[in-house]
């Protein structure tokens, strides 16, 4: 069966919603791995369990803070190739395209971003993504023997492994990038969280115009 | 002599409906293509960071068909010095890695390069993955999505905002750069530009050119194989509940309920 190495991503500790998405995906593709840069709590580890995850292993890197995307891509690179992954799932987004496509680069896999949907017909991938701002529907099949994938959020409803039960084991390890000549981050601040979900991962947004008069608790108590 | 060289694509019009070929590629007809409006945002950074840095120098570079021409010539009228074309048949049905492997031999081909710069994606692939791949395969730091883009002592330091926040990112040159829509109008060409640029040089390059191997690239390279393309139905318009006398909050719980 094949490995599906899923990006992870926790919040305050907690699996966030696009990584149960995921491995919901990656449960139809084959045995899920999941992969989380940083630490991870026995409670997100029974939640990637339950999830589907069969191990988890759990990487920190020195190199991170300053590195733009390099850094990353060069751990998720390793790990998919540690754990003989034929398939790496990662949250589509700016900061994830760039880093999947470094990934796809360091594997010599076919990249993918923005996927909907993603299938295993007689052993080749087929994902399906939508372009042209919503007018167009695209099929295409992988001719790699490895893929990277970006998948929207919302595009899979998550749900548990009827079969999960088991806590995976963390295997924790740290992963050293040396690099060339990179460009270097100097300086974060980090976006302010508002508490509630983020506007991407929203599968209904609810707007107040300008007859809430600046005084948003209806609004908020509708959605 | 620094030179500030600016990747370009010739996209179909946005505003246009877009058509697929029977091999599911997009339909690049000769009129009709205009220069990606995210790529204007990168040849007016080259034209800021030419008046910066002394004897500095701006090139337009593209890949395409004889047709994508049209963005390079645009380029030239904004004020590019002069500008390169990369077409050959085998590009045709290149995926990004194929023409990041054209670009990178065409950037390594001319002299002087200190700046690749990019827009932050096409308006017809939409991947926004090509500047980090070009960096990769020049072995050039990268400095992408850059909304301000500042030179200092020993080189590039851009802003770059995103979900993670704003960072502050620094590099030495040569270095490859992309910036967003956030960093700056575009000027208008100038009347002098526009009649300039008519006299300004575009050069053709073809595989030979480069050295590139035509096995490397083209839609037989291409890691991905597009199977079908169906045209979505277009959404139905919303429905707009106009209030006069409150009766419109019914309708809207009774329309929340049943979806």
């Amino acid at each position: 069966m094949s490995t599906i190495l899923v990006l992870a991503s926790l919040t305050a500790g907690e699996v966030d919603s696009p990584t149960l998405e995921l491995l919901t995906l990656a449960r139809d593709l084959g045995a899920p791995v999941a992969l989380v840069v940083g630490d991870v709590p026995a409670a997100a580890a029974a939640t990637l369990g339950s999830y589907g995850a069969t191990a988890v292993h759990a990487v920190d890197c020195p190199q991170l803070t300053a590195s733009l995307v390099t850094a990353r891509a060069a751990l998720v690179t390793e790990m998919a190739t540690a754990t003989g992954a034929e398939v790496v799932l990662v949250a589509a987004g700016t900061e994830n395209a760039e880093m999947a496509a470094l990934a796809a680069a360091g594997l010599g896999a076919a990249l993918v971003t923005d996927a909907v949907a993603a299938s295993d017909v007689d052993g080749s991938l087929h994902v399906t993504k939508v372009v042209w701002a919503g007018q167009h529907t695209v099929e295409a099949v992988v001719q790699t023997p490895r893929a990277v994938l970006t998948v929207k959020p919302n595009a899979v409803a998550p749900s548990p492994d009827p079969m999960g039960g088991c806590v995976p084991a963390v295997e924790t390890r740290v992963f050293v990038h040396e690099a060339a000549r990179e460009a270097v981050v100097t300086a974060l601040v980090p976006s302010a969280a508002t508490g509630g979900p983020k506007l991407t991962e929203a599968s209904v947004v609810v707007a107040g115009g300008r007859g809430t008069g600046g005084d948003f608790g209806a609004v908020t108590e509708l959605a | 002599m620094p030179r500030i060289l600016t990747c370009v694509k010739s996209v179909p019009d946005p505003a246009d409906e877009v058509a697929f070929t029977a091999d599911h590629t997009i339909e690049r007809p000769a009129s009709g293509v205009v220069l990606s409006p995210l790529d204007e945002y990168a040849v007016e950074q080259a034209l800021r960071l030419r008046e910066a840095l002394p004897g500095a120098t701006v090139s337009a570079l593209t890949v395409g068909p004889p047709p994508a021409e049209g963005a390079l010539r645009k380029a030239l009228q904004l004020g590019a010095d002069d500008a390169y074309l990369v077409a050959d048949e085998a590009i045709t049905g290149s995926d990004v890695f194929g023409t990041v492997q054209v670009l990178a031999a065409a950037v390594r081909s001319l002299p002087d390069v200190a700046v690749v710069l990019c827009g932050m994606s096409s308006t017809d692939g939409d991947l926004g993955v090509l500047p980090a791949l070009l960096a990769e395969a020049l072995g050039w730091p990268l400095l992408s999505m850059a909304s301000v883009v500042t030179i200092t002592e020993t080189g590039l330091q851009i802003e770059r905002t995103d979900e993670v926040g704003t960072r502050t990112v620094e590099a030495t040159l040569p270095a490859v750069v992309s910036v967003t829509d956030q960093s700056g109008e575009v000027r208008y060409p100038s009347f002098k530009e526009v009649m300039a640029a008519k006299k300004r040089t575009v050069t053709t390059l073809d595989l030979a050119a480069l050295g590139v191997e035509p096995a490397l690239v083209g839609a037989g390279a291409a890691r991905v194989q597009v199977s079908a393309v169906t045209r979505n139905p277009d959404r139905p318009p919303g429905r707009v509940l106009l209030d006069h006398d409150g009766s419109s909050v019914d309708e809207l719980l009774a329309f929340l309920t049943a979806n």
